[in-house]
């Protein structure tokens, strides 16, 4: 099946125009000794600029690092590659539904802190992109790159551009790879005679009686008898340790003076971990995603200095999994207990009980199946005019993209029925819960259904490079509708931003930046917002006083100060006027009648308005020994204020009614971002290193709180990620221990008890809320660093990313019936050396449950992310190049914790583990 | 040619875009399907529904407190789980950081509600018609009547709030953000209940008898359900006997019960004392009827004074019936309610004459016992299941995984008929708020204080014993005013277990004294031996804590915290 695959791919390939050479365009930017500052280009708000130009703070990577690192999709190759971008991976309920949120230098606020994401000069979502489509990756970091979006930059922009064709430099590379993926791990279980024992226990520690009987226990220890005392090991007989990866693109490029194109076609499949999926003949109930994505970029030029381009991106993809949700069905493996039911009795019939009537290979087998399919389309016109009869260098761009996206859930349902055997009867008998019952087919449309529609039209204005003097400066008008099914009305942002950037003598560079730009969740009259910012650089390389420091090839100093916004506030839109509802009617009448209702919603605050953040920032852009070094280090400041809090902290509830949020919160984020690049050849390695990090710390102001009892309650002067906590001081050893300690809220003490640290001993002896203060930093980091390591020996290539992040915690409490509090638990027998608790069968609210320092743990961790070999072959079967090579994605994570992931604390337990990737590939460039 | 064909089209796009930035409206938003405040005044129908809209402030008896009920939190029940928040209320963390029940938003919402119609209301116009006033009449009719209606209902969350708390900020008319809140002070129990009387007269004066009239839009019985002359007299007898209760009456003023015997009267001899009756039982017709529809026990029947809408509804059966019919077993009845029920004789089972079995508990109890309370032995009808309910073996075992913690379930409230395995079956089902019942034992309790057990007060406990079926119903004649007290509080628990009275009536009556104490709560641990002989060992499931301070709850410290003027409750 997959040799046929490659040779069609290999066909197909034969069948286009090969006649044009191949021409690395990266050449270009290796080239020795030539000032690369010039050549490089780096994308900004609707243009790009070029390194010796730019004043202001933005990270970039190009196609061969996001190909490299990106292994499904785009957002895994921004993953510890761009100085000041930080990620945070949320594990899926699927198989491939990992995803990562980003923060641009860390938070300053509580409300929305998500970046602000274009592609191609467009809003975009990026989930389904295809990382082979995609050229660069810049973020803008700084109030000077981001006044462009005015009220929608504070909290940075990441943008993405796609490749496109290029006049005499046409090429075709085929990419396939297969592989497979393996969880990292599962979260360990008990078996059948533990669980019952530490069942026991507890129910004993709580003064209740025991359940299971000694003589049930014997049965679970001798394994007697499998259907009257099963002992199952879920993870064994329902999950594989491995399944298979695959991943196949084309694309083509090229094109002449009138036409030029870039097309790609990728095609992903990744299964899940699911044994006995193929049980069934008519369909396979094995977890998997699929996902085609198709890409046209066109440029035609339709005369001189005229030119218009189509783009067109589809992408569909298809999640396919048992009806019941993986998730659910590996929540219910990591929780129903080994002894629950077997999962099969003697007559071959599905086991179950009164209480356990979803049998785990039922619901994998019996449950039917389910198609999530999502369908993406972006298409993009735009149409560029050179102005030169007006001035020379003026320029008119217009450009109207759609986007629509589009899921959808189908499928087949059905129940079934489980048996349990009853104890001691003969023949034997089983009493029957559920019913099987037919497929029915099954269907509906999520509620993530969204189209956008954003119109640009810009001016642009280039000052022709003639003497000491350059300019450029341009002027955008966008406006932006993007409708979400079940989000009533649309959303709307309209601006008009400006950015002119001159320079003298290739030396001394300025910009001035400004926004004129609302959003229609404010009210009129207060719903546009004037964002300027202004930056300057000077190239003090290019003085004649370091004409003599050879080891300083270039060295810029860059500064820059503005003020963005971010109109995504808590407490939603439309909180400048009170609304009333017709509804909320009261059932008078005989029989059970309706009567009509009105109620009154929150009150208004008409002046109710976007954060604005004030931001500084200062940073120089350093090449040194003949360009083997390059540093870029940032210092950046922002004071986020107007922050929309809750009034319900402040205003008495005599009121009776909820209250619109005010613009009153404060926050301050400041922190470095750097990176350090070294390249150097000996002979014929070749090898780079480059590592990137931040570090990043924020502090309430002022956050609208509610007055507290005591001091230490308060967030304010905390980060705002700051955890509060109980302080844990051991566990107590016995009953006059106990009579010693303060009594907690939570549940009565015992010995084997966490115990509590009293912070107001001096007004009650009891451990409650008000003895929480703050115990850890929280989830997000205050250090956050990428290393990457990577070169060439002869044909030989090879790639290593790490990234990790340092200055964090995480709560992480086990469950009970989990190995490691099985071995560790405080039992009077093992006082002494017990590092958890006591079991107890009080599953909630329970004082060792309690958010503590006895269960956080340092979140400090170093992915090993990415590796990749390759070997090119030069001149083979006529191809300009063919390359192997083997990748290992997700290869290893080092922290401090056992069996639970730093960053996603449900990987592996009631959602997909993190899954490690190992795959071949072969990558042919005609 | 061509260059001309350039020149159209960027002047053709300039166009669009000067155009498109000129359209200042774009982010006005054309329709955004919300209504502006002022509708609500516009019309009748918007502001009548906005008196609607207040009854769904009313609190339900039923799973209320993070599905638990109040009653878990008094002697009648325990709750199956150590971890529900109710059990804080008495393990000694109940403060007021942790208040577990907290009615102060929701009560000063319907407050608002009710204040806002009553300062609006006037100024909605009315239909115009060809008569000497000019209006629609019957609308004219209905304005009044709401009025009324917002005034009880006012009163009804002031009272709720003042039976928890004492005396609380008394707001009479809708707050707004630029009002000085922080510096409104709690209102004295005096005040509070002035005006909750007040509210209640004047509620009175224009509620109808009952919604049986002519004009459908005023009196017929589409508006059944909302409240009545008999609701608000029934709510000021209520108010004015806790008034005269020792809790709020720490001086002992006599006249209070008198007062309050007085409004209970008025309520027994409204419609010439036809109005209200006690539904009566038979077969099928059980005490848990009172609760929810059935043959013989129509909507909103005659015992009914006040009540929440009817709806369809097995919650209640699935969260309480026994888990061998697949409920979830949550209430569980404490050994000491289980005692309070007497025989069907009438006698106390502590009564040397009762004839109580200790060997055989369950035999010749009162009839409401049966209904209220599921016992070992008993044959369970529930979720289309008949089986016998067994606490000593098997899934329903004593302490065994979520069952029962005192070997008792609760079976008051619940229907027989309802089913949510497979097919859904429900109960059309209502809270029931006032019922006569407890205005008989308000009246009894009130006039006994007032003037000792007289005829009337023998006939008031009488009446509610004969419907229970106990034979003889009759009290022993010749009760000392104490020993009638005694007797009113034993009627008063079992008639009302469940209900939200107890809770409350405890409190009321300062039954536990002015001393911290430990109250124990005791459940049956049902034996069997290889005979299947039945052994009924009775242990403490629990000790409870109670100190003084608890009379009156603790105010939210959040609200402490957000005012200049509010006082925290003593001991809190």
């Amino acid at each position: 099946m997959k040799t046929s695959y490659y040779i069609y791919l290999l066909g197909l390939a034969a069948i286009f125009d090969t006649s044009s050479s191949y021409a690395q365009n990266k050449e270009t930017a290796t080239k020795p000794k030539a000032d690369t500052l010039t050549v490089q280009t780096v994308n900004v708000a609707f243009g790009a600029q070029t390194k010796k130009n730019m004043t202001s703070a933005v990270s970039f990577i190009d196609a061969n690092t996001i190909k490299s690192n990106g292994l499904t999709n785009i957002s895994q190759a921004m993953v510890g590659t761009l100085p000041g971008l930080m990620s945070s991976l949320s594990v899926g309920n699927t198989i491939a539904a990992d995803s990562y949120s980003f923060l641009v230098r860390g938070k300053a606020t509580n409300a929305n802190t998500a970046p602000l994401i274009m592609v191609d000069n467009v809003e975009r979502s990026i989930e389904y992109l295809d990382p082979n489509e995609i050229e660069s990756i810049s973020i803008l970091k700084d109030a000077s790159a981001q006044v462009m979006y005015g009220l929608r930059g504070a909290n940075g922009v990441i943008l993405v551009t796609t490749k496109r064709g290029a006049k005499n430099n046409s090429f075709i590379h085929i990419d396939t790879r297969t592989g497979v993926q393996s969880p990292e791990f599962w979260a360990p279980k008990l078996d059948a005679y533990q669980y019952a024992t530490i069942y026991n226990e507890a129910l004993t520690n709580d003064g209740r009686l025991p359940f299971f009987t000694a003589q049930e226990l014997e049965g679970y220890q001798n394994n007697s008898n499998p259907y009257l005392y099963p002992n199952v090991n879920h993870q064994k007989e329902l999950l594989r340790s491995y399944a298979p990866f695959h991943n196949y693109n084309f694309s083509a490029g090229g094109g002449d003076k009138t036409i030029r194109y870039f097309s790609s076609l990728g095609y992903l499949n990744q299964e899940g971990f699911f044994k006995h999926a193929n049980v069934n003949d008519k369909y396979n109930t094995q977890n998997k995603f699929e996902r085609f994505n198709f890409r046209t970029n066109l440029d035609v030029t339709i005369a001189e200095g005229f030119e218009a381009a189509l783009d067109v991106n589809a992408s569909i993809s298809n999640n396919h999994s048992p009806w019941t949700f993986p998730n659910d069905i590996l929540a219910d493996i990591r929780n129903t207990p080994a002894n629950a039911y077997p999962l099969f009795n003697e007559d071959g019939s599905l086991g179950g009980t009164t209480l356990y009537r979803n049998n785990l290979y039922g619901q994998i087998v019996n449950s039917g199946y389910r198609n999530e399919q999502a369908r993406s389309l972006q298409t993009t016109l735009r149409l560029n005019k050179t102005l030169n009869f007006i001035t020379q260098g003026l320029s008119a761009n217009a450009t109207y993209s759609i986007e629509n996206f589009n899921p959808f859930v189908s499928g087949q349902s059905r129940t079934f029925a489980v048996y349990q055997l009853q104890p001691l009867v003969t023949p034997a008998t089983y009493t029957a819960y559920g019913a099987n019952s037919q497929l029915s087919s099954q269907g509906y449309s999520t509620s993530d259904y969204f189209r956008r529609n954003i119109l640009n039209a810009s001016l642009n204005y280039e000052y022709p490079k003639t003497g000491n003097h350059s300019l450029s400066a341009i002027v955008v008008y966008n406006q932006n509708r993007l409708q979400i099914s079940g989000d009533d009305p649309d959303w709307k942002y309209q601006s008009i931003s400006s950015r002119v950037s001159y320079g003298f003598k290739q030396k001394y560079f300025a910009e001035a930046t400004a926004a004129y730009s609302g959003s229609s969740n404010f009210t009129a009259g207060n719903r546009m917002g004037f964002f300027p910012a202004f930056s300057a650089g000077w190239m003090v390389s290019s003085e004649s006083f370091m004409k003599g420091i050879k080891a300083v090839n270039s060295l810029k100093i860059r500064g820059s100060v503005g003020e963005v916004g971010n109109d995504l506030i808590s407490g939603g839109r439309y909180q400048y006027r009170q609304t009333s509802t017709a509804s909320g009617g009261y059932g008078f009448g005989i029989p059970n009648g309706t009567s009509l209702g009105s109620t009154e919603g929150a009150l208004g605050n008409s002046l109710i308005s976007w954060e604005k953040a004030f931001k500084t920032n200062i940073g120089f852009d350093a090449q040194l020994f003949n360009q083997s070094v390059e540093l870029t280090a940032d210092y950046f400041h922002e004071r986020r204020r107007d922050i929309a809090v809750a009034q319900s902290a402040s205003v008495p509830g005599i009121i009776g009614i909820s209250l619109p949020n005010e613009n009153r919160g404060v926050v301050l984020n400041r922190g470095i971002d750097f990176s350090l690049q070294y390249k150097h050849s000996f002979n014929n390695l070749k090898l780079y290193t480059s590592l990137n990090g931040m570090f990043v710390k924020n502090k309430i102001i002022e956050l609208g709180e509610q007055i507290q009892q005591y001091a230490y309650q308060y967030r304010k002067g905390n980060s705002l990620d700051a955890r509060f906590g109980l302080v844990s001081n051991g566990i107590y050893q016995n009953a006059q221990d106990v009579a010693n300690g303060s009594p907690s809220a939570y549940s009565a003490l015992l010995p084997g008890d966490i115990r509590y640290v009293n912070q107001n001993p001096q007004d009650d002896n009891v451990i409650d809320a008000r003895d929480r203060i703050v115990i850890g930093k929280g989830a997000t980091p205050e250090i956050y660093f990428g290393l990457n390591i990577g070169g060439s020996y002869k044909a030989f290539d090879f790639s290593f990313l790490f990234q990790g992040a340092a200055n964090r915690d995480i709560v992480f409490v086990p469950s009970q019936y989990s190995t490691a509090y099985y071995d560790y638990r405080w039992t009077p027998a093992n006082a002494a050396t017990a590092t958890y608790p006591r079991v107890t069968a009080i599953t909630s609210g329970h004082n060792n449950m309690q958010t503590s320092t006895f269960w956080q743990k340092d979140g400090s961790y170093l992915r090993f992310r990415n590796a990749e070999l390759g070997y090119t072959f030069k001149n083979v079967l006529k191809l300009s190049s063919f390359r192997v090579y083997a990748n290992g994605f997700n290869l290893a994570t080092f922290s401090k914790l056992t069996d639970v992931d730093p960053e996603s604390q449900s990987a592996g337990y009631t959602y997909a583990p993190l899954a490690r990737t190992y795959t071949l590939g072969i990558k042919v460039k005609i | 040619m061509k260059k001309k064909i350039q020149y159209l089209l960027a002047i053709g796009t300039l166009f669009v875009l000067v155009q498109s930035s000129c359209k200042k409206d774009f982010l006005e938003q054309e329709v955004d399907g919300r209504l502006p405040i002022e509708n609500i005044w516009n019309t009748t129908d918007r502001a009548f529904g906005f008196l609607n809209n207040t009854y769904t402030n009313l609190p339900n008896v039923y799973m209320r407190i993070s599905g638990a009920m109040l009653a878990t939190a008094s002697d009648e029940a325990k709750h199956s789980s150590d971890a529900s928040s109710i059990q804080d209320i008495f393990n000694g963390s109940w403060s007021p950081v942790n208040t577990v029940e907290n009615v102060w938003n929701n009560h000063y919402a319907g407050i608002r509600k009710a204040n806002l119609f009553l300062e609006n209301i006037d100024n909605v116009p009315l239909q115009k018609r060809d008569n000497a006033q000019g209006v629609d009449l019957d609308k004219l009719k209905v304005r009044e009547r709401m009025k009324g209606e917002a005034r009880f209902l006012r009163a009804f969350f002031y009272f709720d709030l003042v039976k928890r708390y004492g005396g609380v900020p008394l707001v009479l008319k809708s707050l707004n953000r630029e009002e000085d809140l922080a510096s409104i002070p709690r209102a004295s129990i005096d005040d509070c209940m002035n005006q909750i009387l007040l509210d209640c007269d004047s509620a009175a004066n224009r509620l109808p008898l009952a919604y049986t009239g002519s004009i459908p839009e005023f009196d017929g019985s589409g508006q059944t359900g909302r409240a009545t002359k008999g609701a608000a007299m029934a709510l000021k007898a209520r108010a004015l006997l806790y008034y005269a209760s020792p809790l709020f009456n720490p001086n002992n003023n006599s006249t209070r019960w008198a007062t309050a015997a007085a409004a209970a009267k008025a309520v027994m001899d409204l419609g010439s004392g036809s109005r209200y009756g006690l539904l009566p039982l038979s077969g099928s017709v059980t005490h848990n009827n009172i609760f929810y529809q059935a043959t013989g026990a129509a909507q909103y029947h005659n015992e009914i004074i006040f009540s929440t809408s009817y709806a369809d509804d097995n919650s209640l059966e699935r969260n309480n019936a026994p888990l061998i019919v697949n409920g979830l077993g949550l209430t569980n009845p404490t050994q000491e309610m289980v005692d309070a029920f007497g025989m069907n004789n009438g006698l106390a089972i502590t009564d040397s004459r009762s004839g109580y079995n200790p060997a055989n508990p369950y035999v010749n109890r009162d009839p409401r016992f049966y209904a209220a309370i599921k016992y070992h032995g008993q044959t369970i009808s529930q979720n289309d299941l008949v089986q016998p309910l067994n606490v000593a073996q098997g899934i329903d075992k004593l302490n065994s995984l979520n069952a029962t913690r005192t070997g008792y379930y609760l079976g008051k409230f619940m229907s027989n008929s309802s089913v949510w395995d497979l097919r859904t079956v429900r109960a059309n089902r209502t809270s029931v708020l006032i019922r006569f019942a407890e205005v008989l034992l308000n009246y009894a309790e009130a006039q006994n204080e007032s003037v000792g057990p007289d005829a009337s007060v023998y006939a008031a406990v009488e009446k509610i014993r004969q419907r229970a079926g106990l034979n003889p119903f009759r009290l022993p004649t010749g009760l000392s005013k104490a020993q009638m007290r005694e007797v009113i509080r034993d009627e008063r628990r079992v008639e009302l277990c469940f209900e939200e009275h107890r809770f409350f009536d405890v409190r009321r009556w300062r039954l536990y004294g002015n001393s911290s104490v430990n109250i124990p709560i005791s459940g049956v641990n049902v034996t069997l031996d290889n005979l299947f002989n039945t052994t009924y060992n009775y242990f403490t499931v629990e000790n409870r804590m109670w100190s003084p301070k608890m009379y009156f709850m603790p105010i939210p410290q959040t609200e402490i915290l957000k005012s200049n003027q509010l006082t925290q409750n003593p001991g809190w």
